[in-house]
């Protein structure tokens, strides 16, 4: 039945495309949590009015997170191919995807970090300071626990918008899902395996957003 | 145990400098609640965060005990900061975190070890009257119960100094009543020495020994709350004074009524105890009409005010007055017909 609905099909294809589409979003989504907090939490840290208030790290920062954000994904991936054979040794399968991926959504995911943390109420880390914390303290015990929930939607965009990456990422070699769509579906004029692949894309990014609204469900305890 | 000498703070650049406290000399002795009253951008804000080095004066010295809190930065800051504790008007609690989890926060700051941290905020839930609300969040809170859980968690490393700014601010008067009341059984229990801003008189009236007043960074007045009540100087003062010792609309009444002559009597400590009026009413040929009359407690004992219209011939009412003065009733006239 189903073979005479899709019958270009190849599930066994289908599957490892997806595994790897998986794989790509999984792992780019880690490195682009740790990155873009890191990235965000200086952002917030050295803006004006805040604890270590710093022209020159804010506007170094800044520029680096504007620049990266506003590099349309195809062409980054293309730019930092050197760095790529660098890191990875190769430019082609989900590993080579990697870099890219993180260096085009971190400075992303960094700029809503720091939206989140603009959001904490100065008066909680005016009493932290008050305590006696140190900076340290107040990071990991009031400005990550207090912005969780945003950290968290964020990660959710952002992870969705890696999905979405990683099917371009597919397009110049890396794999996955999209390179599955273009070279088997939309060269060979096999629409049923694009739609299949679109499909399953959709489903990924559908569990992934109910993933993120459920975490920020039981974070939020505003 | 609290020392400003000379204490002046600006902000801002060169030129356009805020000078948000100006000159500011004071002493606040061991186990003192003492008030800082203003209206908002007096300064006092800035004064009080001047004493725990969330401010750093731009001249003068701050000393809390013998440790000069001015002078201090860094970690040694940080450590002197859990001897003096601060609640604030909009509680300022980690929404993150349970009640219990909030109080323990000052203690993790401290390093105190887990069993300890929980006997700790087991005892001072008890003392703030927070039982069975352990593990409730903040926003599960009301506003009392959110300040007293800032309370609790103020107290927790045992904190010489308690800074309170504009503590109960954002309460209704019952519930300001209540913290007002937990902040004195506090001060009486352990000994701890409070420092309060605020912009009601009824909070100074309430539970302050003595009291400040401050206006465009000045401390224009200060002194026992029963004196300052008694005979406030500064125009402000007086201002502040008539929020508690006249009910609104007072001047109105004042002004609609007809003839006699209007006095003011202050009585103050045991004065208001005593039958003045009684016997004024016989000794004079005068009809006494009570206008208006107050009485408000304060820490340093009773301070009354009444109104009275005076009808009769002028012999008398002259009498009347220096009869009143010639009993330590404090008495102004403040309306001649």
């Amino acid at each position: 039945m189903i073979e005479n609905l899709l019958p270009h099909v190849n599930w066994d294809k289908m599957w490892e495309a997806t595994l790897e589409t998986l794989y790509m979003t999984g792992l780019s989504t880690l490195y682009t949590f740790v990155f873009g907090l890191v990235l965000g939490v200086l952002l917030f840290l050295s803006s004006p009015g805040q604890l270590w208030k710093n022209r020159l790290v804010y506007g170094v920062t800044g520029a680096f997170v504007n620049i990266f954000r506003s590099i349309p994904f195809i062409i980054l991936i293309i730019l930092i191919i050197p760095f790529t054979t660098l890191l990875v040794g190769t430019i082609r399968g989900p590993e080579a995807a990697i870099p890219a991926l993180v260096i085009g959504a971190a400075p992303f995911y960094a700029r809503m970090v720091m939206i989140g943390l603009r959001e904490i109420d100065r008066g909680v880390i005016e009493a932290a300071r008050s305590m006696g914390a140190k900076t340290s303290t107040i990071i990991f015990k009031v400005l990550l626990p207090e912005s969780m929930p945003a950290l968290i939607s964020g990660l959710t965009v952002t992870s969705i918008a890696l999905v979405g990456y990683t099917a371009m990422a597919g397009v110049i070699g890396a794999g996955g899902l999209g390179n599955l769509a273009y070279y088997e579906g939309f060269q060979r004029s096999r629409t049923d395996v694009m739609i299949v692949a679109t499909v399953i894309i959709l489903v990924i990014v559908f569990v992934i957003q109910l993933i993120g609204d459920l975490a920020v469900k039981v974070l939020d305890k505003r | 145990m609290i020392q400003l000498k000379d204490v002046k703070k600006s902000f801002g650049r060169q030129n356009d400098e805020i000078l948000a406290v100006d000159n500011v000399s004071l002493t606040i002795e061991e186990g003192e609640i003492f008030g800082i009253i203003g209206y908002s951008g007096a300064g006092k804000s800035t004064l009080i965060r001047l004493l725990n080095g969330l401010e750093t004066p731009t001249t003068g010295t701050i000393k809390i005990g013998n440790r000069e809190i001015s002078a201090f930065t860094g970690k040694e800051l940080r450590e002197a900061r859990q001897k003096i504790s601060m609640i604030f008007q909009h509680f300022n609690l980690l929404w993150s975190r349970t009640v219990k989890q909030n109080i323990a926060f000052p203690l993790e700051i401290a390093g105190v070890a887990k069993a300890e941290r929980e006997r700790k905020v087991a005892e001072l839930i008890d003392l703030v009257g927070l039982s069975g609300r352990e593990n409730a969040y903040p926003s599960e809170l009301s506003g009392g119960q959110k300040q007293r859980v800032g309370i609790a968690r103020a107290l927790a490393n045992d904190p010489e100094v308690l800074l309170c700014d504009e503590a109960t601010s954002a309460l209704d008067p019952e519930t300001t009543d209540a913290i007002l009341d937990l902040l004195t059984s506090i001060n009486e229990r352990l000994g701890l020495t409070i420092v309060l801003i605020t912009h009601e008189m009824h909070v100074i009236r309430k539970i302050c020994h003595r009291v400040a007043v401050m206006e465009a960074g000045k401390v224009v007045e200060i002194g026992p709350v029963l004196d300052v009540f008694q005979s406030p100087k500064a125009p402000i003062t007086k201002r502040f004074v008539s929020q508690v010792t006249e009910p609104a609309g007072t001047e109105q009444a004042l002004a609609h009524l007809p003839g006699g002559t209007l006095i003011k009597l202050i009585f103050v400590g045991e004065r208001t105890e005593q039958p003045v009026l009684a016997s004024l009413i016989r000794q004079y040929e005068i009809d006494v009409n009570i206008v208006q009359g107050n009485i408000s407690h304060t820490r340093g004992g009773a301070y009354g005010s009444l109104i009275l219209q005076l009808v009769g011939n002028e012999n008398d009412i002259g009498g009347a007055i220096a009869y009143l003065h010639e009993q330590g009733v404090q008495t102004e006239v403040i309306g001649n017909d």
